[in-house]
């Protein structure tokens, strides 16, 4: 028996080259999802997640972007270009930062549950999760999200973000540091500067 | 280990990215000597599982079926939009060019009017522009953009008047005009030859249609499709009275 062989997305990505719309409509099923959510995750926003998503596909139709397999793998050259497209939409409308359209299964879900406090501390915790990477700088924001979110290698990210595997790695640091800061209760925060300053060890 | 190497490894080790055993039992060995960095791992990890958790949220998380929709409405629309694109540059020019023989064809005819088809069609000329009374600059008909109702007169008179064409090979075997009226054509405008002599315009001439290799275009400075090298293309010849040819122009 025989397989059928699934085409990798280089080959697919080829294949959209020469102009194959059966190429086009397997990658967009393939990898409109991991698009959308990037986007969405950047951005807090559905509309804007929508067109990037478009956007990406878009300039493979228009053969505005041209893949080259040497330079990296084919789901990040797709997300590299959701990157450009959110970065540009978001300093567009820099300052704008969507927290309206939150998961639909949070807080209406556990509405018609009441009682179930841990639900209601997974949901706040997931909400509290959420805005703090929403606010965190676009460049650790994009980090976490891929490394974190996405699950992605340092080696993928690095090629996403066009920066060194160390860079990759030194930004995701930071930016769940900066996560940590934010999640923290403020009540929990001055407790544990004091406890920094006397209890610190340099064993 | 130092809180500060601790602090460097500490993030991999609470999302399980680290790799090295040796550099992770460290860490944990550290950890429970001080209570300031296992706060921090707890805390980290801690952080993981809600990312964990924000990450199953997404899940399953798709663009909306709107999405593909406009995709496909793009792609339909997008076909002839890259057909467009694809037309050589100087069918644009030679639009411009077209509107301006227009242009100056009227007054030509309009200020010259012993020098018009009328006249041309008793004996001499072939053109009108041809037939002007400048022949430093011969005005050799620029580009036109035959529609499909339009008729082209001017070839036709020629052809019954001169007798000498009639041993001019005619390719398109139209018997009144040599062109194909059933769609529209796009012509340059006519390219001087360099052996030809444009004062043996001045008595009159002819238009004869002929089929040239496409890498002629090469040699008239004019791009072509290297994917369609090795087809002909439609070219336009003026002749002279005595039958040499003194210009080209290529039609499409």
């Amino acid at each position: 028996m025989t397989v059928p062989k699934v085409p990798t997305d280089d080959e697919l990505l080829g294949a959209l080259a020469i102009g194959s719309e059966e190429a086009l409509a397997t990658l967009y099923q393939r990898r409109q999802g991991s698009i959308y959510r990037f986007a969405l995750q950047m951005s807090g926003s559905h509309a804007l997640a929508e067109d990037v998503t478009q956007e990406v596909f878009m300039a493979l139709i228009r053969r505005e972007a041209a893949y080259d397999p040497s330079r990296g793998s084919g789901r990040a050259f797709l997300m590299g270009i959701a990157r450009n497209q959110v970065l540009r939409r978001l300093h567009h409308q820099k300052g704008i930062v969507s927290l309206e359209d939150q998961p639909e299964s949070s807080i209406d879900k556990l509405t018609a549950d009441n009682g179930l406090l841990d639900e209601l501390a997974r949901v706040q915790t997931i909400a509290a999760v959420r805005r703090a990477i929403l606010t965190l700088p676009e460049h650790y924001r994009e980090v976490v999200i891929l490394c974190e979110l996405q699950e992605m290698s340092y080696a993928d990210a690095a090629e996403i973000l066009k920066c060194a595997m160390g860079t990759v790695r030194s930004r995701l640091h930071r930016g769940r540091a900066m996560l940590m800061e934010k999640l923290r209760p403020a009540s929990q925060e001055s407790e544990i500067r004091q406890e920094a300053g006397s209890a610190r060890c340099f064993a | 280990m130092s809180c500060m190497t601790f602090e460097a490894a500490i993030f991999e080790i609470a999302c399980e990215r680290m790799v090295d055993a040796e550099l992770r039992n460290r860490a944990l060995d550290h950890c429970e000597a001080c209570v300031s960095c296992a706060r921090t791992l707890s805390e980290q990890r801690a952080l993981t599982r809600s990312l964990r958790q924000l990450e199953n949220e997404f899940e399953g998380v798709e663009a909306p079926e709107r999405v593909r929709e406009g995709l496909s409405r793009a792609l339909r629309l997008q076909a002839p939009l890259v057909a467009r694109s694809r037309r050589p540059r100087w069918i644009g020019y030679g639009a411009i060019a077209a509107s301006l023989a227009v242009v100056i064809g009227g007054f030509t005819m309009r200020w010259w009017p012993e020098h018009s088809i009328e006249k041309a069609g008793e004996g001499s000329s072939v053109l009108a522009g041809a037939g002007t009374k400048t022949p430093e600059a011969p005005p050799l008909s620029a580009i036109e953009i035959r529609e499909k109702s339009t008729p082209a007169p001017k070839p036709r008179r020629v052809k019954k008047s001169r007798p000498a064409e009639q041993a001019v090979p005619q390719p398109e075997a139209s018997p009144k005009t040599g062109f194909d009226y059933g769609r529209e054509e796009i012509a340059t405008e006519f390219l001087p030859l360099s052996h030809g002599n444009p004062l043996g315009l001045q008595e009159g001439g002819q238009i004869i249609r002929v089929e040239v290799p496409r890498s002629t275009l090469v040699s008239f400075g004019l791009p072509v499709n290297l994917d369609r090298v090795g087809q002909r293309v439609k070219a336009d010849l003026l002749l002279g009275v005595d039958g040499s040819a003194q210009a080209i122009r290529f039609v499409q």
